[in-house]
């Protein structure tokens, strides 16, 4: 029993409470889902087939192995094989003399998998991506008190022209920053396509987007961080956006304004039938990195 | 508060052009009434106001009995009655529960003017319904699902916090739900927050809520009655499909100062009303502040976060055919974390109203309103980056309303009601870097006008008839910009296909609807009745909103060429019995609405600063229906009611739930309420008050499966709402001790001690799904959680003192 004496907004003192709940979930029904996420980087791409399972089994997924997957693509470059490695379930694709890297900007590509004989494709489209300028740590200070803490920010700006997306990927020490609050997704420099902010830096929740959010958990001096923007295309956008509305359930006052719990919509499509359930996502990016080692000259005093 | 733009959009050519139809019905209208009023010629009029002795206040409802005649009248708002009735002797009587009886006689041999006054009772509650006759109003009219609720009726029941609040008051009554503790609003039949139409003094609140939720911004000080209009809607109202709430303030005391006011945790407040001219003119001004911020200054910087409202009205009885009203709201939720960052959000109101008797028999209510919600959030960070946002929806609103006292069968209403709107979704600037960019949304603007009529019309002593019609119509206006949306999957995103700017005031969209409304009353004996109505609403503004509960941030939007208005009709049947003298009341109401072009949303969909957020929005049918089940039991030491609602809502849209038919997430089959007062003695009350539900409905997932790290839940069956938390209930407590002494108008200060959930509950009001913040066993995957939210986990003591002077 977690009941805690929450201090809400208005500093009034409501007894909220969180508690574990034992709910009696429908059954789960093993589905292939796909997990492929290449980027064009000259380094090891992964795909991962794994079976989805019962909420709340918290077993290894089963995986499934003997598939056989490929990605094409529009430029005449010959079918660049994924195997299977020591891992059951994980498919991966090495550089070569010949083939460093996947991926070209603007060009298409088709991801193939056969599994069993029911045969798979997904097709998406390897979008653009910035550069990063720069990467800083501002002083703030907590609120409610006189603590001080380093907020990081990266700076980089969207190309001109809309329809731009990305997805901010932040390493703290080597270990990707991967809870669901952590995820940092942009449309052109803001956070969504209706907003139209286009072609500028990217705006200040993107770009201080690269903190760590557990508890008690910042950036401090000696820190090695690194940000990667990866391109993706629109409907990665819309996936990303999805994923967060459903996994970034922080609890608290936040369930006043949760949306309704929806499935996510996969791009891999079947190809024998269309009604072989799949799930998951196919996507190429082009990748922009930088590291800094967190020292004294990176940090950005307050403003008196 | 009432801004030049009132006039401006009055006399502008886009609005006469739109009166011009209005204005020629409503003309034929008018005329057919004076040819009427010529044909009743031989018979006496008596009319008036029903006033309270001790303050001045009109009494809406009063009761004006003609003991030869066996038949008689009710007040109205306003406190005005007319009969008309041939020559001859009468005893009339006037009466209103709680007040002492008064009986005129009267030779009638010309048209009389009688104003009266009814004094409060001296003794104690119980012994005036004996006393007194006993009411029967509930059978007797034509009226129904139709609940009011008084002020004092409201300020006695437990409270959370200790704060007598108007929303949660209401949430009492049958057939009015909560989708939780802390959410705004209040779900009337199955409709949602968006539907009812939250009037203060007949202007519109667009967002009722304090606190996100907690609260009403209603002040109980100022406030005189409420009335909830749940079904059988006269055709004076109109624009929203679920119910009418209508928040009567207080008119301010004519014959003495009067000051009053309290202290409880979360606000202290303090009211004033005075007369201007004695029996003449007064005010009243009531104001409230959250005062937590005040205690917890030491530990705050910059921070300051507060909320607080104003209620003012004035009054002036300028002859004894002319009264004016002036009366308005200002409130604000402050939150500030330092100079340049915050949010804030409020409504403002004002009501000028006229009420004139034209001829003995016409009374007319000539209103003007104005009414402003705004919000405004903002971010800053050093010079270079900032982020703000504004947003308002204004309306500004003219109401002509006639009564005509045809004859003693016959009441006919009748006016026009013209709404202007101007919606500013966003008024946004973002800078990134020292570059800003607007991101702004265009403006929208409407206009609503309708002309409507109803009839109150009794046939014979058994049957009574209420029938009327609205004709409405709005015009989606330029300038604005317009998008064409092309077609996507069921429960997609529909992307732009095209874009025209709108110059100008073109309408880009019309939309006319005729309302029927129609009740009955079928009178079985005196204490039994059979009523039945058919009403048909017509909704053309929409909140959207596709969170759990309505956030302060949440957009209305109006019928666009891409949103269709809201329709609903709907169906209500009921039996009415008293029993015991009149002291019990019972009542069983059976309802069924359909309504068409019910708005849901993509999953994913982004609502704010959206250009094209037309194309994230779903549309399809709904239905709600149920049986409503209702006892109260009046005067005596023990008194109060219970009320049990068997309900659904359900709605069915492409595209969600694979196109079936799937409950709203306030969807509450059983609804059980039960409120009760012990009037111990002189010095103490209390009351209590039990809710039971059942649990809202809540989307579970059955799988979980991972992509690039993050852990995805997974509903294997795509339902929506298909499964249910555990049942809400809950007991609150109070007590009202009053002070020994009485001040000079006898009156007495009081404490109010309160247990609201006296035992401690933990009522759920979501269960989420989430992931663990523990490192999984080796070899194991995160761990998946489902959590149980409760806004309230224990039980919640409150006190607060409360004064008059």
């Amino acid at each position: 029993m977690k009941c805690s004496l929450y201090l809400f907004i208005l500093l009034v003192a409501i007894w909220s409470c969180e508690s574990p709940a034992d709910v009696e979930l429908s059954p789960s029904t093993p589905t292939l889902v796909v997990d492929a996420f290449i980027n064009d980087q000259s380094e090891a791409q992964r795909i991962f087939l794994n079976f989805s399972q019962s909420f709340f089994n918290n077993d290894q997924y089963a995986p499934a192995t003997g598939a056989t997957i490929t990605i094409t693509d529009d430029q005449g470059n010959p079918p660049q094989v994924f195997s299977e490695t020591d891992i059951a379930g994980e498919y991966m694709w090495e550089p070569t003399l010949a083939q460093s890297t996947i991926g070209a900007i603007g060009a298409n590509y088709t991801l193939t998998i056969d599994y069993e004989g029911d045969v798979f494709t997904s097709t998406t489209t390897m979008a653009r991506t910035t550069p990063i300028q720069e990467i800083e740590f501002y002083e703030e200070q907590e609120p409610f008190s006189e603590d001080i803490f380093y907020e990081g920010r990266f700076t980089a700006r969207d190309i001109p022209g809309i329809g731009d997306a990305y997805w901010v990927k932040t390493f703290w020490n080597g270990e990707f920053l991967g809870d669901p609050s952590e995820l940092n997704i942009a449309f052109d420099a803001g956070l969504s396509p209706g907003g139209g902010i286009d072609g500028q830096e990217f705006i200040i929740p993107i770009r201080s987007g690269i903190n760590p959010t557990g508890e008690d958990e910042s950036f401090d001096v000696g820190d090695v961080v690194r940000v990667e923007v990866h391109s993706i295309s629109r409907q990665a956008y819309d996936y990303f956006i999805q994923l967060q509305i459903q996994t970034d359930r922080p609890g608290g006052f936040a369930e006043l304004f949760a949306q309704p719990l929806a499935n996510l919509d996969s791009n891999i499509q079947p190809q024998n039938n269309d009604d072989t359930k799949v799930l998951g996502f196919f996507s190429m990016s082009a990748v922009s990195r930088m590291e800094v080692i967190f020292t004294e000259d990176l940090i950005i005093a307050q403003e008196e | 508060m009432l801004s030049p733009s009132f006039i401006n959009s009055f006399l502008s050519p886009r609005s006469v052009s739109k009166y011009a139809k209005s204005i020629r019905i409503f003309s034929f209208a008018s005329l057919l009434l004076i040819i009427s009023s010529f044909v009743h010629a031989q018979d006496y009029t008596i009319n008036g106001y029903v006033k309270d002795a001790a303050n001045g206040e009109a009494m809406f409802g009063a009761t004006v009995f003609i003991k030869e005649l066996g038949a008689g009248q009710v007040t109205n708002a306003y406190g005005f009655y007319s009969v008309i009735i041939p020559k001859g002797v009468y005893n009339i009587e006037f009466r209103f529960t709680g007040y002492e009886t008064l009986v005129k006689s009267i030779d009638l041999t010309k048209n009389e003017r009688i104003d009266i006054e009814l004094k409060e009772a001296e003794l104690e509650l119980e012994e005036v319904v004996v006393t007194a006759e006993a009411e029967n109003a509930n059978v007797t009219t034509v009226e129904m699902s139709v609940e009011r609720l008084d002020i004092k009726t409201i300020q006695r029941m437990p409270a959370l916090l200790g704060e007598v609040d108007v929303i949660r008051s209401i949430q009492l009554l049958p057939g009015v739900s909560t989708v939780g503790e802390g959410a705004s609003g209040f779900n009337v039949r199955g409709g949602s927050v968006g539907q009812n139409l939250v009037l203060l003094d007949q202007a519109r609140v667009y967002n009722s809520s304090h606190l996100f939720g907690l609260f009403s911004v209603f002040n109980p000080d100022a406030v005189s009655d409420v009335e909830l209009y749940k079904g059988g809607i006269p055709a004076q109202f109109g624009g929203r499909i679920a119910s009418i709430l209508d928040v009567r303030m207080k008119e301010g005391n004519v014959k003495n100062f009067e000051g009053s006011g309290g202290v409880g945790l979360i606000f202290s407040r303090l009211a004033i009303e005075a007369p201007i001219v004695k029996d003449k003119a007064s005010f009243i001004l009531a104001a409230r502040r959250s005062y937590i911020d005040v205690v917890a200054a030491p530990i705050l910087n910059d921070e300051r976060l507060f909320f607080y409202d104003l209620t003012a009205k004035a009054n002036y009885d300028i002859d004894d055919r002319n009264k004016i009203f002036l009366s308005g709201y200002f409130g604000r939720d402050r939150f500030e974390f330092d100079a340049n960052q915050g949010f804030s959000w409020g409504n403002q109101t004002s009501t000028l109203r006229w009420n004139h008797l034209i001829n003995d028999r016409l009374f007319l209510n000539l209103t003007g309103i104005y009414s402003n919600y705004d919000y405004q959030l903002s971010f800053a960070d050093r010079d270079t980056d900032s982020f703000s946002w504004d947003s308002d929806i204004e309306t500004i609103n003219f109401k002509p309303e006639f009564t005509y006292f045809i004859n003693p069968k016959n009441e006919l209403t009748f006016g026009l009601d013209v709404v202007n709107y101007n919606f500013a979704p966003a008024d946004a600037i973002a800078v990134s870097g020292g570059e800003g960019t607007d991101i702004g949304l265009e403006n929208k603007h409407g206009f609503e006008a309708s002309v409507f009529f109803t009839n109150k019309q009794e046939i014979n002593s058994k049957l009574s008839l209420e029938y009327g019609l609205r004709f409405s119509s709005f015009s989606y206006l330029g300038p604005t910009e317009i998008f064409e949306f092309g077609d996507a999957p069921a429960g997609e995103r529909r992307s732009v296909i095209g874009q025209t700017d709108v110059e100008g005031n073109d309408v880009i969209e019309d939309f006319f609807n005729l309302e029927p409304r129609i009740s009955f009353r079928y009178q079985l004996n005196p204490s039994a009745s059979i009523k039945a109505s058919y009403n048909r609403m017509v909704q053309y503004i929409h909140l959207l909103s596709n969170t759990t509960a309505s956030i302060p941030l949440d957009v209305w939007t109006p019928s666009t060429n891409n949103i269709d208005p809201q329709r609903g009709d709907q169906f209500a049947l009921g039996y009415f019995r008293n029993f015991n003298n009149n002291k019990i009341e019972a009542s069983i109401e059976a309802y069924y609405r359909d309504t068409r072009n019910q708005l849901d949303y993509i999953d994913g969909a982004d609502l704010l600063l959206n250009r094209f957020l037309e194309g994230d929005i779903l549309s399809g049918e709904g239905r709600a229906y149920g049986l409503e089940l209702m006892v109260k039991k009046n005067g005596g030491k023990i008194n109060g009611w219970a009320s049990y609602t068997l309900g659904r809502t359900e709605l069915q849209i492409e595209g969600i739930n694979q196109g079936e038919w799937y409950p709203t997430r306030f969807d509450q089959p059983h609804n059980l309420k039960v409120v009760g007062f012990y009037e111990m003695n002189e010095r103490m009350t209390f009351s209590t008050n039990f809710t039971l539900t059942s649990g809202t409905p809540a989307t579970f997932p059955s799988s979980r499966y991972s992509i690039q790290g993050f852990t995805i839940p997974h509903s294997d069956q795509q339902g929506r709402n298909d499964v249910r938390i555990p049942t809400y209930h809950r007991l609150d407590l109070s007590l009202t001790l009053y002070a020994k002494k009485e001040n000079r108008r006898g009156d007495r200060n009081f404490w109010v001690f309160s247990l609201y959930n006296l035992y401690a509950r933990e009522n759920p009001f979501s269960i989420y799904f989430n992931t663990s913040d523990q490192t999984p066993m080796p070899s194991s995957l995160v761990n998946t959680e489902a959590t149980q939210f409760s806004v309230l986990g224990s039980v919640l003591p409150s006190i607060s003192y409360n004064f008059k002077f």
